[in-house]
Protein backbone atom coordinates (compact mmCIF):
# COMPACT_ATOMS: atom_id res chain seq x y z
CA UNK A 1 0.00 0.00 0.00
CA UNK A 2 1.18 3.68 -0.92
CA UNK A 3 -0.47 6.84 -0.25
CA UNK A 4 0.39 9.96 -2.75
CA UNK A 5 -1.00 13.60 -2.28
CA UNK A 6 -0.91 14.86 -5.67
CA UNK A 7 -2.95 18.00 -7.18
CA UNK A 8 -3.48 18.27 -10.75
CA UNK A 9 -4.86 21.06 -13.04
CA UNK A 10 -5.57 18.64 -15.95
CA UNK A 11 -7.47 15.46 -16.27
CA UNK A 12 -5.66 14.54 -19.15
CA UNK A 13 -2.22 14.92 -17.30
CA UNK A 14 -3.86 13.21 -13.92
CA UNK A 15 -4.96 10.52 -16.25
CA UNK A 16 -1.38 9.72 -17.53
CA UNK A 17 0.44 10.24 -14.10
CA UNK A 18 -2.28 7.25 -13.12
CA UNK A 19 -1.08 5.28 -15.90
CA UNK A 20 2.80 5.20 -15.47
CA UNK A 21 1.81 4.53 -11.64
CA UNK A 22 0.14 1.43 -13.44
CA UNK A 23 3.28 0.20 -15.58
CA UNK A 24 5.78 1.02 -12.64
CA UNK A 25 3.03 -1.54 -10.69
CA UNK A 26 1.38 0.53 -8.73
CA UNK A 27 -2.39 0.16 -8.95
CA UNK A 28 -5.32 2.97 -7.76
CA UNK A 29 -7.31 1.61 -5.43
CA UNK A 30 -9.12 4.83 -4.53
CA UNK A 31 -8.64 8.18 -4.43
CA UNK A 32 -10.63 10.85 -1.45
CA UNK A 33 -11.64 13.96 -2.24
CA UNK A 34 -8.57 15.85 -0.82
CA UNK A 35 -6.63 13.95 -3.91
CA UNK A 36 -4.84 11.43 -2.30
CA UNK A 37 -4.43 8.65 -3.91
CA UNK A 38 -4.44 4.94 -2.92
CA UNK A 39 -2.26 2.48 -4.54
CA UNK A 40 -1.76 -1.24 -4.30
CA UNK A 41 1.15 -3.39 -5.48
CA UNK A 42 -0.23 -4.81 -8.91
CA UNK A 43 1.79 -7.35 -10.95
CA UNK A 44 -1.27 -6.97 -14.15
CA UNK A 45 0.73 -4.41 -16.57
CA UNK A 46 -1.84 -4.62 -19.18
CA UNK A 47 -4.11 -2.70 -17.19
CA UNK A 48 -5.52 0.86 -18.07
CA UNK A 49 -6.96 3.66 -15.77
CA UNK A 50 -9.67 6.06 -17.87
CA UNK A 51 -11.42 9.32 -16.45
CA UNK A 52 -14.43 10.16 -17.40
CA UNK A 53 -15.73 13.61 -16.26
CA UNK A 54 -19.53 12.96 -14.56
CA UNK A 55 -21.68 14.25 -11.93
CA UNK A 56 -25.23 13.23 -11.09
CA UNK A 57 -28.34 14.68 -10.25
CA UNK A 58 -29.64 12.18 -8.01
CA UNK A 59 -27.54 8.69 -6.27
CA UNK A 60 -29.95 6.54 -8.24
CA UNK A 61 -28.45 8.30 -11.47
CA UNK A 62 -24.89 7.70 -10.05
CA UNK A 63 -25.43 4.01 -9.03
CA UNK A 64 -26.94 3.21 -12.80
CA UNK A 65 -24.22 4.67 -14.23
CA UNK A 66 -21.59 2.70 -12.45
CA UNK A 67 -24.00 -0.69 -13.58
CA UNK A 68 -24.05 0.57 -16.90
CA UNK A 69 -19.74 0.62 -16.74
CA UNK A 70 -19.48 -2.43 -15.21
CA UNK A 71 -21.28 -4.70 -17.67
CA UNK A 72 -18.12 -3.40 -19.77
CA UNK A 73 -15.93 -4.62 -17.34
CA UNK A 74 -14.41 -1.23 -16.06
CA UNK A 75 -13.74 -0.92 -12.58
CA UNK A 76 -15.13 1.93 -10.15
CA UNK A 77 -11.93 2.87 -8.31
CA UNK A 78 -12.71 6.48 -7.17
CA UNK A 79 -14.86 9.36 -7.84
CA UNK A 80 -18.39 10.34 -5.90
CA UNK A 81 -21.72 11.51 -6.77
CA UNK A 82 -20.48 15.10 -6.63
CA UNK A 83 -16.78 14.78 -7.48
CA UNK A 84 -17.25 15.25 -11.30
CA UNK A 85 -14.42 13.34 -12.32
CA UNK A 86 -14.87 8.95 -12.56
CA UNK A 87 -11.86 7.28 -12.36
CA UNK A 88 -12.40 3.35 -14.10
CA UNK A 89 -10.03 0.49 -14.32
CA UNK A 90 -9.97 -2.20 -16.94
CA UNK A 91 -8.04 -4.87 -16.01
CA UNK A 92 -7.95 -6.62 -19.48
CA UNK A 93 -6.94 -3.70 -21.80
CA UNK A 94 -9.21 -5.44 -23.67
CA UNK A 95 -11.16 -1.66 -24.57
CA UNK A 96 -8.78 0.66 -23.58
CA UNK A 97 -10.33 3.72 -23.79
CA UNK A 98 -14.09 5.32 -22.74
CA UNK A 99 -14.72 6.58 -25.96
CA UNK A 100 -14.86 5.04 -29.61
CA UNK A 101 -16.41 7.64 -31.58
CA UNK A 102 -15.55 11.80 -32.10
CA UNK A 103 -18.56 13.27 -30.99
CA UNK A 104 -18.41 11.67 -27.51
CA UNK A 105 -14.66 12.52 -26.93
CA UNK A 106 -15.83 16.32 -28.38
CA UNK A 107 -18.53 15.84 -25.40
CA UNK A 108 -15.62 14.82 -22.85
CA UNK A 109 -13.82 18.37 -23.66
CA UNK A 110 -16.98 20.75 -23.29
CA UNK A 111 -18.38 18.37 -19.88
CA UNK A 112 -14.52 19.22 -18.49
CA UNK A 113 -14.40 22.96 -19.85
CA UNK A 114 -17.90 23.57 -18.22
CA UNK A 115 -16.71 22.11 -15.04
CA UNK A 116 -13.52 24.34 -15.23
CA UNK A 117 -15.49 26.91 -15.89
CA UNK A 118 -17.82 26.68 -12.85
CA UNK A 119 -14.86 26.53 -10.42
CA UNK A 120 -13.37 29.59 -12.31
CA UNK A 121 -16.84 31.55 -11.42
CA UNK A 122 -16.32 30.43 -7.92
CA UNK A 123 -13.16 31.17 -7.56
CA UNK A 124 -14.13 34.84 -8.78
CA UNK A 125 -17.26 35.41 -6.12
CA UNK A 126 -14.92 34.19 -3.66
CA UNK A 127 -12.65 37.09 -4.77
CA UNK A 128 -15.25 39.57 -4.55
CA UNK A 129 -16.32 38.55 -0.95
CA UNK A 130 -12.73 38.76 0.51
CA UNK A 131 -11.48 41.43 -1.55
CA UNK A 132 -9.98 44.60 0.78
CA UNK A 133 -6.84 45.64 -1.41
CA UNK A 134 -4.87 44.64 -4.52
CA UNK A 135 -2.02 44.21 -2.56
CA UNK A 136 -3.34 41.25 -1.08
CA UNK A 137 -3.37 39.35 -3.93
CA UNK A 138 0.29 39.97 -4.25
CA UNK A 139 2.29 39.11 -0.99
CA UNK A 140 0.87 36.84 1.44
CA UNK A 141 1.52 38.53 4.40
CA UNK A 142 -0.88 41.69 4.00
CA UNK A 143 -3.28 39.04 3.95
CA UNK A 144 -3.24 38.97 7.35
CA UNK A 145 -5.86 41.74 8.49
CA UNK A 146 -4.84 41.33 12.30
CA UNK A 147 -3.83 44.13 13.64
CA UNK A 148 -0.10 44.68 14.79
CA UNK A 149 -0.08 40.22 14.10
CA UNK A 150 3.97 41.17 13.08
CA UNK A 151 4.96 42.75 16.22
CA UNK A 152 3.14 40.11 18.38
CA UNK A 153 5.46 37.26 20.03
CA UNK A 154 5.26 33.41 21.45
CA UNK A 155 2.06 32.18 21.92
CA UNK A 156 -0.15 35.41 21.33
CA UNK A 157 1.49 35.11 17.81
CA UNK A 158 1.32 31.54 16.80
CA UNK A 159 -2.49 31.53 17.86
CA UNK A 160 -3.84 34.40 15.92
CA UNK A 161 -1.43 33.37 13.35
CA UNK A 162 -2.68 30.04 12.77
CA UNK A 163 -6.46 31.21 13.11
CA UNK A 164 -5.86 33.76 10.63
CA UNK A 165 -3.65 31.66 8.45
CA UNK A 166 -6.88 29.61 6.35
CA UNK A 167 -8.84 33.10 5.85
CA UNK A 168 -5.36 34.76 4.40
CA UNK A 169 -4.68 31.87 2.08
CA UNK A 170 -8.63 32.25 0.91
CA UNK A 171 -7.56 35.85 0.46
CA UNK A 172 -4.72 35.65 -0.79
CA UNK A 173 -5.28 32.43 -3.27
CA UNK A 174 -8.44 33.27 -4.36
CA UNK A 175 -7.75 35.23 -7.84
CA UNK A 176 -4.84 33.05 -8.92
CA UNK A 177 -7.31 29.72 -8.42
CA UNK A 178 -9.79 31.88 -10.30
CA UNK A 179 -6.73 32.16 -12.87
CA UNK A 180 -6.09 28.47 -13.08
CA UNK A 181 -9.00 27.18 -13.70
CA UNK A 182 -9.88 30.13 -15.98
CA UNK A 183 -6.73 28.96 -17.98
CA UNK A 184 -7.92 25.07 -17.86
CA UNK A 185 -11.44 25.72 -18.66
CA UNK A 186 -10.25 27.60 -21.70
CA UNK A 187 -7.40 25.37 -22.48
CA UNK A 188 -10.52 22.29 -22.82
CA UNK A 189 -12.56 24.45 -24.91
CA UNK A 190 -10.04 25.22 -27.33
CA UNK A 191 -9.80 21.41 -27.41
CA UNK A 192 -13.78 20.57 -27.79
CA UNK A 193 -13.76 23.48 -30.69
CA UNK A 194 -10.97 21.62 -32.25
CA UNK A 195 -12.37 18.17 -32.12
CA UNK A 196 -15.56 19.66 -33.22
CA UNK A 197 -13.71 21.02 -36.08
CA UNK A 198 -12.17 17.97 -36.97
CA UNK A 199 -15.59 16.32 -37.16
CA UNK A 200 -17.23 19.26 -39.31
CA UNK A 201 -13.80 18.48 -41.86
CA UNK A 202 -15.21 14.82 -41.77
CA UNK A 203 -18.13 15.26 -42.89
CA UNK B 1 -37.08 23.05 -42.91
CA UNK B 2 -33.95 22.81 -40.66
CA UNK B 3 -31.92 19.66 -40.49
CA UNK B 4 -31.94 18.46 -37.06
CA UNK B 5 -28.63 19.06 -34.87
CA UNK B 6 -27.79 15.09 -34.59
CA UNK B 7 -28.77 14.50 -38.22
CA UNK B 8 -27.10 12.91 -40.38
CA UNK B 9 -26.33 10.32 -38.03
CA UNK B 10 -23.33 9.58 -36.94
CA UNK B 11 -22.70 5.41 -37.12
CA UNK B 12 -22.38 4.88 -33.73
CA UNK B 13 -25.65 6.40 -33.07
CA UNK B 14 -26.82 4.93 -36.52
CA UNK B 15 -25.67 1.36 -35.23
CA UNK B 16 -27.95 1.96 -31.73
CA UNK B 17 -31.11 3.47 -33.36
CA UNK B 18 -31.14 0.62 -35.33
CA UNK B 19 -30.39 -2.20 -32.33
CA UNK B 20 -33.25 -0.68 -30.78
CA UNK B 21 -35.75 -1.81 -32.90
CA UNK B 22 -35.88 -4.30 -30.55
CA UNK B 23 -35.88 -3.70 -25.92
CA UNK B 24 -32.06 -3.87 -25.44
CA UNK B 25 -30.12 -3.05 -22.53
CA UNK B 26 -26.74 -1.10 -22.31
CA UNK B 27 -24.27 -3.66 -22.56
CA UNK B 28 -26.78 -5.88 -24.92
CA UNK B 29 -26.77 -2.80 -27.04
CA UNK B 30 -22.79 -3.25 -27.39
CA UNK B 31 -22.91 -7.25 -28.19
CA UNK B 32 -25.67 -6.22 -30.63
CA UNK B 33 -24.07 -3.82 -32.78
CA UNK B 34 -21.18 -5.82 -32.57
CA UNK B 35 -22.76 -8.82 -34.30
CA UNK B 36 -24.48 -5.94 -36.36
CA UNK B 37 -21.59 -4.97 -38.11
CA UNK B 38 -20.02 -7.41 -38.19
CA UNK B 39 -17.02 -7.25 -35.44
CA UNK B 40 -16.13 -3.65 -37.23
CA UNK B 41 -17.67 -1.48 -34.49
CA UNK B 42 -17.44 -1.55 -30.80
CA UNK B 43 -19.00 0.91 -28.98
CA UNK B 44 -16.85 2.06 -25.85
CA UNK B 45 -19.20 2.10 -22.25
CA UNK B 46 -18.80 6.39 -21.83
CA UNK B 47 -19.65 6.66 -25.98
CA UNK B 48 -22.69 4.48 -25.68
CA UNK B 49 -23.68 6.03 -21.96
CA UNK B 50 -23.87 9.38 -23.69
CA UNK B 51 -25.28 8.88 -26.33
CA UNK B 52 -28.22 6.89 -24.53
CA UNK B 53 -28.38 10.21 -22.71
CA UNK B 54 -28.79 11.62 -25.80
CA UNK B 55 -31.48 9.79 -27.42
CA UNK B 56 -33.65 9.61 -24.79
CA UNK B 57 -33.37 13.86 -24.46
CA UNK B 58 -34.66 14.05 -28.24
CA UNK B 59 -37.30 11.35 -27.24
CA UNK B 60 -35.91 9.37 -30.46
CA UNK B 61 -35.39 6.08 -27.56
CA UNK B 62 -37.49 5.48 -24.13
CA UNK B 63 -37.46 3.05 -21.24
CA UNK B 64 -39.70 -0.16 -21.09
CA UNK B 65 -40.11 -1.93 -17.77
CA UNK B 66 -38.19 -4.79 -17.03
CA UNK B 67 -37.95 -7.51 -14.39
CA UNK B 68 -33.93 -6.59 -14.24
CA UNK B 69 -33.87 -4.18 -11.88
CA UNK B 70 -30.33 -3.52 -12.45
CA UNK B 71 -30.25 -2.53 -16.15
CA UNK B 72 -32.56 -0.44 -17.68
CA UNK B 73 -34.20 -1.56 -20.88
CA UNK B 74 -34.48 1.10 -24.08
CA UNK B 75 -36.58 1.12 -27.06
CA UNK B 76 -36.50 3.14 -30.12
CA UNK B 77 -39.47 5.55 -30.18
CA UNK B 78 -41.99 6.46 -33.63
CA UNK B 79 -40.12 9.87 -33.38
CA UNK B 80 -36.75 7.41 -33.55
CA UNK B 81 -38.42 5.23 -36.04
CA UNK B 82 -38.89 8.59 -38.41
CA UNK B 83 -35.35 9.78 -38.31
CA UNK B 84 -34.58 6.65 -39.62
CA UNK B 85 -36.36 6.86 -42.13
CA UNK B 86 -35.53 10.23 -43.06
CA UNK B 87 -31.84 8.64 -42.78
CA UNK B 88 -32.70 5.69 -45.14
CA UNK B 89 -33.74 8.20 -47.58
CA UNK B 90 -30.82 9.87 -47.94
CA UNK B 91 -28.85 6.76 -48.38
CA UNK B 92 -31.12 5.65 -50.83
CA UNK B 93 -30.37 9.09 -52.65
CA UNK B 94 -26.84 8.69 -52.50
CA UNK B 95 -26.56 4.87 -53.17
CA UNK B 96 -28.56 5.59 -57.06
CA UNK B 97 -26.17 8.46 -57.35
CA UNK B 98 -23.40 5.67 -56.93
CA UNK B 99 -25.41 3.60 -59.19
CA UNK B 100 -25.65 6.01 -62.06
CA UNK B 101 -22.63 7.08 -62.22
CA UNK B 102 -21.33 3.56 -62.78
CA UNK B 103 -24.07 3.40 -65.37
CA UNK B 104 -22.99 6.47 -67.25
CA UNK B 105 -19.09 5.16 -67.11
CA UNK B 106 -20.92 2.11 -68.83
CA UNK B 107 -22.65 3.85 -71.49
Amino acid sequence: MMKKLKLFSDAQKEERWLNNMLQKGWQLKRVNAFHVYTFEKTSNKEQILRLDCQSFTSEQKFQEYKAFFADFGWIHVGGSRYSTLQYWLNPTNKDDSLFSDHSSITQYFQRLSKIYGAYACFALFITFCVFQNTTQFTNLKDAYYTPGLWDKNGYDFWSAFLFETPFAITRFGSPWLMLMFGLISLTMYFKYKKEEQNQLDRT
Amino acid sequence: MKRHKLLPLTETMHYILLALRKPLHGYAIMQEVETMSNGEVRIAAGTLYGAIENLLKYNWIVLVPSDDSRRKVYRITDEGLEILEIEKRRFMHILSLYEGGFNDEKA
